[in-house]
């Protein structure tokens, strides 16, 4: 399912709804991406339900699955310095814990066993160091503000600011999608009227015309 | 296409062209007509052009530096390398802006390390000017965080000696994005484009962005060599500025690596064939070592409210040894706010789930500081090989043992701040030839003698008559702190000793 096929009224409406959620995410991500035959799964799958875990979706507290309709999973792919063949390596270790179920097949609070287990180093260094590198790489891209990280530019890479903009605010966060800056409170770059306030404080303090 | 003819070419508009454009067009003369010089400040990035208003920034690089995570900073990066700016400004335009300017050691290692007569003395104008032009002084105590406040009461105590941070700014909002580090929106942090810049344009220097400068030619005399013109490619058309003087300022990897390009290097180089020998080119470089050993704390109640970005705090110099070899800077900062991106993967933050996104959600790494000493002057040196990659080489015992030492003391000063958690940044058994660092200069460094350096104490190549090196290369020996505001001083101080020797009536 692409972006386009998602309004963002349907995609705000199933946010953290649960099962509802996964089946968007996994149609999401089978569709993109076909399972490569030779690997026996899908890794992208694999890396959605990993996010799911490093940054879960509750009702009205959205997460990584929340911005699965905007291909997060394949932004994180794209720079991801974890090869397939260590992503499958990941999902299949679970069975040693979980008597032969893959990551894939466990439920959420085995998911979270497998996590502690693997971070505490039980299941060896480079299964930790895996992992670590997906946790670094999913939270950069989440945290970044994906997928209103960025504003469209020209030809010469000139930011396109807003229509009516007069002072070149370049923040490209909406109201309208719950993104990882909103998680965590960021206002992201300042607005005119915060520029404005910053400068009557420190206009009392430290200042030179 | 630019004019083609010039009396000085300088090349590379970073942190040390634009002084060194902006001194020798204000002071400088022909000396065989009294009239003004022709300059060129070649540059291979863009120019975002504007009047600078620190505080409030111009127009156009208020639109380009947007403080987002999209990537394209990279696009004024040289090898995506975070330490190397391609842009008029240069990476005078990213760095952290924290001014750590000489301090009595710097000066004593620059004479013992090749025998220059770089001394307090003088530099002192050069100091004062770049004190002066890039407002440098002590971060007000009304942005200082309770965590600081604490850190400077509990070391003071302890015997340390603590001292408040220096910046160089003016009208700085505090944003906090230049730690990450991005470019200012605002034309506060203090850069040579709101600088020298505007300078060097008033003394009509013709600054020319977007320019590759593929080699220097340099003609052959004998066994030296005299440097006529540049190669130089713009928008894909290859053409030649020709200059009296050409001067070097493309930093401590782009400048010895457009004299290796040039046939100016040692002898077993790899490629152009070598016009003129002289085997320091891309050798002795020193720097801050990245040898592990920050140690960061966890506390119970917040350390600041984040209001004021991540700025400031405080730094602390230890020594053992009274020729400061083997000194340890310390870097103290509590209570900051950071990207989240960067937050999230903070020492302290949770590994994951929902225990993770409540301490993004209630700001926990305003709970967090660190105190991370690193080895400012370390035993090792980098060379750069002939596929100009850089190895890190030497005996690194004395580093590795200070590094050590440091971490011990950064853990005792904070458990007595009261923190509930401390953790240490590993510290490697030993430093490998792929070890990075930062602050590296000393690449083209300037001496005394020609076996052991490339340019003399007026920063004249020792081989090639008419080029100048004047950068954080020429620079031998890494200073105390960062290096930004040493090597403008040194810029200055390089000016006026040109000047005086060539563009004087």
């Amino acid at each position: 399912m692409s972006k386009k096929k998602v309004s963002r009224r349907d995609f705000l409406r199933k946010t953290g709804s649960g099962a509802t959620g996964t089946a968007v995410v996994l149609a999401s991500i089978q569709t993109s991406q076909a399972a490569p035959a030779a690997l026996g799964m899908d890794p992208a799958v694999v890396v959605a339900a990993l996010g799911d875990v490093l940054i879960p979706s509750d009702p009205g507290d959205p997460g990584y699955k929340t911005l699965e309709p905007y291909n997060i999973t394949a932004e994180v792919m794209r720079d991801l310095p974890v090869s397939d063949e260590e992503l499958v390596l990941l999902n299949s270790q679970a069975g040693e814990l979980f008597s032969g179920k893959t990551f894939l097949q466990l439920k959420e609070r085995e998911r979270e066993s497998y996590f502690d287990s693997v971070f505490a180093g039980d299941r060896g260094e480079n299964l930790r160091r895996i992992l670590g590198r997906i946790r670094q790489r999913v939270f950069r891209v989440f945290y970044k503000n994906y997928p209103e990280h960025a504003l469209p530019r020209d030809r010469q890479g000139v930011p396109i600011l807003p229509p009516g903009d007069t002072h070149q605010i370049t923040n490209p966060n909406t109201k309208g999608l719950a993104t990882g800056w909103d998680v965590s409170g960021f206002m992201g770059p300042l607005t005119w009227e915060e520029e404005q306030r910053r400068r009557s404080i420190v206009e009392k303090i430290d200042w030179i015309e | 296409m630019p004019e083609t003819k010039y009396d000085v070419a300088i090349v590379g508009a970073g942190f040390s062209g634009p002084i060194m454009a902006a001194k020798i067009a204000e002071k400088g003369v022909n000396p065989r007509n009294g009239e003004r010089l022709k300059v060129a400040l070649i540059e291979a990035g863009p120019y975002f052009k504007g009047a600078p208003r620190p505080g409030y920034g111009s127009p156009l690089r208020r639109q380009m530096f947007t403080n987002l995570e999209d990537g394209y900073a990279g696009t004024y990066l040289w090898n995506n390398d975070r330490s190397l700016a391609k842009i008029v400004g240069g990476s005078s335009l990213h760095w952290g802006a924290q001014a750590f300017l000489p301090f009595p050691a710097d000066y004593l290692h620059w004479q013992r390390e090749t025998g220059l007569d770089w001394t307090e003395d003088n530099l002192r104008s050069a100091v004062a000017e770049i004190r002066r032009e890039f407002n440098i002084h002590k971060y007000p105590d009304e942005i200082d965080t309770r965590g600081n406040q604490l850190f400077y009461d509990v070391a003071k105590k302890m015997g340390h000696d603590p001292k408040r941070q220096e910046g160089a700014r003016r009208n700085c909002i505090y944003c906090g994005f230049c730690n990450s580090p991005m470019m200012c929106k605002y034309d506060s942090r203090a850069s040579t484009m709101v600088t020298y810049i505007p300078v060097a344009e008033k003394n009509g220097v013709d600054i020319i962005p977007d320019t590759y400068v593929e080699k220097i030619w340099i003609e052959a005399q004998g066994e030296r060599g005299i440097a006529r013109s540049l190669h130089c490619i713009t928008g894909g058309s290859r053409y030649e500025i020709e200059a009296d003087k050409i001067i070097v300022t493309g930093g401590y990897m782009g400048s010895p690596l457009l004299l290796l390009r040039s046939g100016y290097g040692p002898r077993e180089w790899r490629g152009n064939p070598i016009i003129v020998e002289n085997p320091n080119v891309g050798k002795h470089i020193d720097g801050h070592p990245r040898a592990g050993g920050g140690v960061s704390a966890l506390f119970d109640e917040p350390m600041g409210d984040g209001e004021f970005g991540n700025i400031g705090g405080y730094f602390m110099i230890h020594d053992d040894r009274a020729d400061g070899e083997g000194r340890l800077l310390f870097r103290a900062g509590f209570g900051s706010s950071r990207l989240p991106s960067q937050s999230a993967l903070n020492a302290f933050a949770p590994l994951y789930g929902r225990e993770h996104k409540k301490f993004m959600r209630e700001k926990g790494v305003l709970r967090t500081g660190s105190l991370s000493p690193s080895v400012s002057k370390p035993s090792g040196r980098w060379t750069i090989d002939p596929d100009g990659k850089l190895l890190y080489g030497g005996d690194h015992s004395l580093t590795l043992r200070r590094i050590k030492e440091g971490a011990q003391m950064a853990r005792e000063v904070l458990e007595q701040m009261g923190a509930s958690q401390i953790r240490s940044a590993p510290i490697p058994s030993n430093l490998s030839p792929r070890t990075g660092g930062s602050h590296r200069v000393g690449s083209c460094r300037a001496g005394v003698d020609p076996k052991t350096s490339v340019v003399n104490p007026y920063f004249e190549s020792h081989d090639v008559d008419n080029l100048f090196v004047c950068d954080g290369s020429a620079i031998p020996r890494v200073t105390t702190g960062n290096t930004g505001t040493p090597q403008a001083s040194i810029t200055v101080f390089a000016a006026s000793r040109i000047i005086e020797r060539h563009f004087k009536r």
